[in-house]
C-alpha cells in the first residue's frame, strides 16, 4: 500500500510537471493571392482561432470567412456571395495531427520544420492534405508559418466561365500563427 | 472491504478524472475559444435599387457607383414602338459611400415624349441604422433612413400662373426595413412620405403617404427576381394614377449589375414613380412598359487589405 499513494501521487506531479500541452493562437494572418498578370486579387484575415496540442500533435484550425477583408469591397461581395457562399459555409476549418510530435522540441529558438496531415474544409469541400510548418519559439510563443496553394476545384469553388474576373485556378495562402499556452 | 483499498480506489478514480479533464477534446475547447460571435447580415439586395426605388444597401465605403437607368413607352404596340423605346425617361447618377454606414447620391433626370417627367435633379442621403446580426449581438432586420430632394428644372409653361421657385421641390422620406431570410430570399418594407410642392391638379395631394413592399428571390449566383411594389393611400395620387409595380431581374456581370424589369412605373425617382404614375401594370401591354439600371462601380479610395 505504502508504494502506492507516492507513486500515485509522483504521477500527478509528474504529470502537472509536464506542463500544458495545450496551446492557443488568436493572432494569426492569414492571407492569399489569387490575382493574375491583370489583376491583383488579395484578403487577409486576421480572425482565426487554433488550438494546439504539443504531446498529442493535434491541430485544429477555424477561419471565419468573412472576415477576410480586400482592398475592394466588390471582390469582398463577390468572394462572400459567389465563390465561397459564406452565408451557408460561414467558416473555412483545419483539423489535422503533427506526424510524431514527440520528436519535436516546442521549446526551441532555431526554426525547424515538421508537417503537418489532416483535413482542409473549404466551402463545406474536405480534401485531405500534408502542409509543412516552420516553427519557432520566441519568448515562450509557439510561431508556427506555413505556405501553400489550394486549387479551386478542389472544394467545388466555381470560377466564372466568362472572365469578367481574372481569378487564378490556383490560390497561394500564408499564414502565420502565434501560440501561447491555453488558459482557461 | 479494507478501508486503505477504499481510499486507493478512490485516489486512481481522483487521478484518472483530473488526467481526463486535462485531456479534453480539442473541439469542445475548440468551441470555448471561439465564443460567440456576431455576424452581421451582407448582399441582403444585389444592388443599392431594389428596382425603381432604393434598397437597404449602399455603395460600401470609398466605392463610387455610377448609374444609368431608362424607362421606357409602354409595351401597346411593342412593334411599331420597339417595345416602348419611341418614348424614353433617362437618369444619369452617382452614388458615394462616404462610410459604410452612409452614402449620398445625386442625379439627373428626364423625360422624352409623351406625357414623361420633366427635366429633374435629385440628391439623396442614406444611412444604415442598423444592420441584420445573429450570434451574440441578435437583430432581426436592417434598417436604413433615406431622405431625398427633387428639383424640377423645366421651364414653367407661359400660361398666367404666377409658380415660385419653391414650386419646384419634392421630398422624400423613407424607412427601409429590410430581412434576408436566406442566402436566395430577402424581403424588404417601405414606409415613405412624400411632399410635392406643386401639384398639377387639385385631385392630387400635394402630401402622399405610400408604403412600399419588395422582395427578391435569388435564381442562381448571378440572377435574382426581384418584386416591388408601392401602394398609396386611397384618393391621394389623383384620377388617371396608379400605384407603381415592378417585377424584374438583377444579372450581375462582374463589376456591373444589370436590372431590367418590367412596371408601370413612370420616371426614376420617388415623387415620380411613386407619386406620378399614369399607366395601371393591371392592363397589361396597354400599361407596363420596359427598364433598365445599369449600375457600375469603381473603387475610388482602396481599403488596406
Amino acid at each position: 500500500m505504502n508504494r502506492f499513494i507516492p507513486t500515485l501521487l509522483l504521477l500527478i506531479v509528474a504529470f502537472m510537471a509536464e506542463g500544458q500541452p495545450l496551446y492557443v493562437s488568436k493572432t494569426n494572418t492569414t492571407s492569399f493571392f489569387a490575382g493574375t498578370a491583370v489583376e491583383d486579387i488579395d484578403a487577409t484575415n486576421t480572425k482565426a482561432v487554433s488550438l494546439l496540442n504539443v504531446n498529442s500533435g493535434e491541430l485544429s484550425i477555424s477561419i471565419p470567412n468573412k472576415e477576410f477583408h480586400f482592398k475592394r469591397a466588390l471582390m469582398e461581395e463577390h468572394f462572400n456571395e459567389n465563390y465561397m457562399e459564406s452565408g451557408k459555409y460561414p467558416k473555412s476549418e483545419f483539423k489535422g495531427k503533427i506526424k510524431n510530435p514527440e520528436q519535436y522540441n516546442f521549446g526551441s529558438t532555431t526554426p525547424f520544420t515538421l508537417s503537418v496531415t489532416g483535413i482542409l474544409t473549404i466551402h463545406g469541400v474536405p480534401k485531405e492534405r500534408t502542409i509543412e510548418v516552420t516553427v519557432v519559439n520566441q519568448g515562450g510563443k509557439i510561431e508556427g508559418k506555413a505556405t501553400f496553394t489550394i486549387a479551386l476545384s478542389d472544394h467545388n469553388i466555381d470560377r466564372p466561365k466568362i472572365l469578367w474576373e481574372k481569378l487564378a485556378e490556383t490560390v497561394n495562402v500564408t499564414s502565420t500563427f502565434t501560440y501561447e499556452p491555453y488558459k482557461k | 472491504m479494507n478501508p486503505i483499498r477504499n481510499k486507493f480506489t478512490l485516489l486512481v478514480a481522483f487521478s484518472l478524472f483530473i488526467f481526463s479533464a486535462s485531456a479534453q477534446n480539442l473541439d469542445d475547447v475548440m468551441k470555448e475559444v471561439e465564443g460567440k460571435d456576431t455576424e452581421y447580415t451582407t448582399a441582403t439586395f444585389k444592388g443599392t435599387r431594389l428596382l425603381h426605388g432604393h434598397s437597404i444597401e449602399s455603395p460600401a465605403k470609398g466605392v463610387l457607383q455610377v448609374m444609368f437607368s431608362h424607362r421606357f413607352g409602354t409595351l401597346e404596340d411593342p412593334v411599331y414602338t420597339f417595345l416602348g423605346m419611341t418614348q424614353a425617361s433617362i437618369r444619369f447618377g452617382f452614388d458615394y459611400g462616404i462610410s459604410n454606414k452612409l452614402s449620398v447620391g445625386l442625379g439627373r433626370s428626364s423625360g422624352l415624349g409623351g406625357s414623361l417627367p420633366p427635366p429633374t435633379y435629385d440628391f439623396y442621403g442614406k444611412y444604415r441604422l442598423i444592420t441584420q446580426s445573429t450570434g451574440e449581438k441578435n437583430f432581426p432586420v436592417s434598417i436604413a433612413l433615406l431622405g431625398a430632394l427633387a428639383i424640377n428644372t423645366q421651364h414653367w409653361p407661359n400660361d398666367g400662373i404666377v409658380r415660385t421657385d419653391k414650386d419646384r421641390l419634392s421630398y422624400t422620406a423613407q424607412v427601409l426595413i429590410a430581412r434576408k431570410f436566406s442566402d436566395k430570399f430577402s424581403l424588404q418594407l417601405m414606409p415613405t412620405y412624400l411632399h410635392r410642392n406643386l401639384t398639377d391638379n387639385v385631385d392630387q395631394k400635394n402630401t402622399l403617404f405610400a408604403i412600399g413592399f419588395g422582395g427578391r428571390y435569388k435564381l442562381t449566383k448571378r440572377m435574382a427576381l426581384n418584386i416591388e411594389y408601392y401602394m398609396n393611400q386611397p384618393n391621394t395620387l389623383g384620377a388617371g394614377y396608379y400605384d407603381p409595380m415592378s417585377i424584374g431581374f438583377d444579372i450581375e456581370t462582374g463589376g456591373h449589375v444589370f436590372q431590367i424589369m418590367f412596371t408601370n412605373g413612370t420616371g426614376l425617382i420617388e415623387p415620380q414613380f411613386i407619386g406620378l404614375t399614369q399607366t395601371n401594370f393591371w392592363d397589361g401591354a396597354k400599361g407596363i412598359r420596359l427598364g433598365f439600371n445599369f449600375t457600375r462601380v469603381f473603387t475610388v479610395k482602396e481599403k488596406k487589405s
